[in-house]
């Protein structure tokens, strides 16, 4: 015998929806911090997300991953945001300047020579930097590079989960994602080097 | 380069294994397990028999490892419990329409 589908929530209920919700708000709200780079911005933004969430709750299908589609909710508000703020995402402007070549920490390091004698050259420079100083140079990539690296990063989505996300195809979830760590990988070099977190002699 | 004659006469012998071009064209896709199992196992296969591209890979998979687990660590600048509590009230009052606002738009 068949089991009866959970049957969808009454409307106006918010018991389902609370349950569900409670446990993804820090990390959506850490989310959104890096979309609006703003932590004001980010509690309007996700305070905003949880109310067409909690309105189009019987569109959510039950059993699927409920973290992916809050956020796909609260992206759009995101999107919505920067309309009305006459905004478009910022897309190109960094990609055509700057190339960054893959592996470019891996490059730098070895420039200066922290591979030498063996070990772990990428855990020794990670052991240097901080959490705060991978938030810094992920608030600082553009908005759509910034937007699924943050997905990628601190969400800990797959590219098919963030191509839901965002609606986008895969490969330009995918490129865009293998772009930003690049971007990241320099940004995090010049931050290192700036802060004397690693010194030596041959750079760039 | 040699090791790229030798991948081409391995090739020639019938064996299907990547050079380190094809094997590096992978590394992001790699390291986030995205990549097809055919695929995974041609990239291990030569990553077997590459020690550069090997210590490329493994350089790539501890860095990403490491970032990702920073930025699990990142901390909010707000109090998540007070913010909690804060959409909870939200809710509550959209649930309720009667009770603070007309109950003009029921869903």
């Amino acid at each position: 015998m068949e089991t009866n589908p959970p049957s969808p929530p009454e409307s106006g209920s918010i018991g389902d929806f609370s349950v569900l919700l409670e446990p993804i708000l820090a990390s959506a709200l850490k989310t959104a911090t890096f979309l609006t780079r703003n932590s004001e911005d980010a509690e309007d933004l996700v305070q905003e997300a949880a109310l067409q969430a909690f309105r189009s709750f019987d569109q959510f299908e039950q059993g699927t991953n409920f973290k992916a589609w809050f956020l796909k909710v609260q992206h759009n508000c995101f999107l919505g945001r920067l309309r009305r703020d006459a905004r478009r995402p910022q897309t190109v402007a960094i990609e055509d300047e700057e190339t960054v070549e893959n592996l470019y920490l891996y490059e730098q390091t070895r420039g200066i020579g922290m591979h030498k004698g063996g070990g772990d050259p990428a855990g020794k420079l990670l052991d240097r930097l901080d959490s705060e100083q991978i938030a810094l140079a992920l608030r600082a990539l553009p908005d759509e590079f910034r937007v699924v690296a943050t997905l990628y990063f601190v969400e800990e989505l797959t590219y098919e989960q963030i191509a839901q996300v965002v609606d986008r195809p895969l490969n330009t979830v995918r490129s865009r994602l293998h772009r930003s760590r690049r971007l990241l990988q320099k940004s995090l070099w010049q931050m290192a080097r700036e802060r004397g977190i690693v010194s030596g002699n041959a750079d760039e | 380069m040699r090791w790229g004659n030798t991948m081409l006469r391995i090739k020639a012998f019938g064996l299907d294994i990547y050079g380190c071009q094809e094997a590096l064209e992978r590394l992001d896709d790699y390291v986030d397990h995205e990549l097809s199992p055919e695929e995974t196992q041609k990239v291990r296969q030569h990553l077997k028999l590459c020690h550069h591209c090997a210590r490329k890979f493994s350089f790539e998979e501890e860095l990403i490892a490491g970032m990702k687990s920073k930025a699990q660590r990142i901390q909010l600048p707000a109090d998540v419990d007070a913010f909690k509590a804060k959409i909870n009230a939200l809710l509550k009052q959209e649930a309720a329409p009667e009770s603070d606002q007309s109950a003009a738009s029921t869903n």
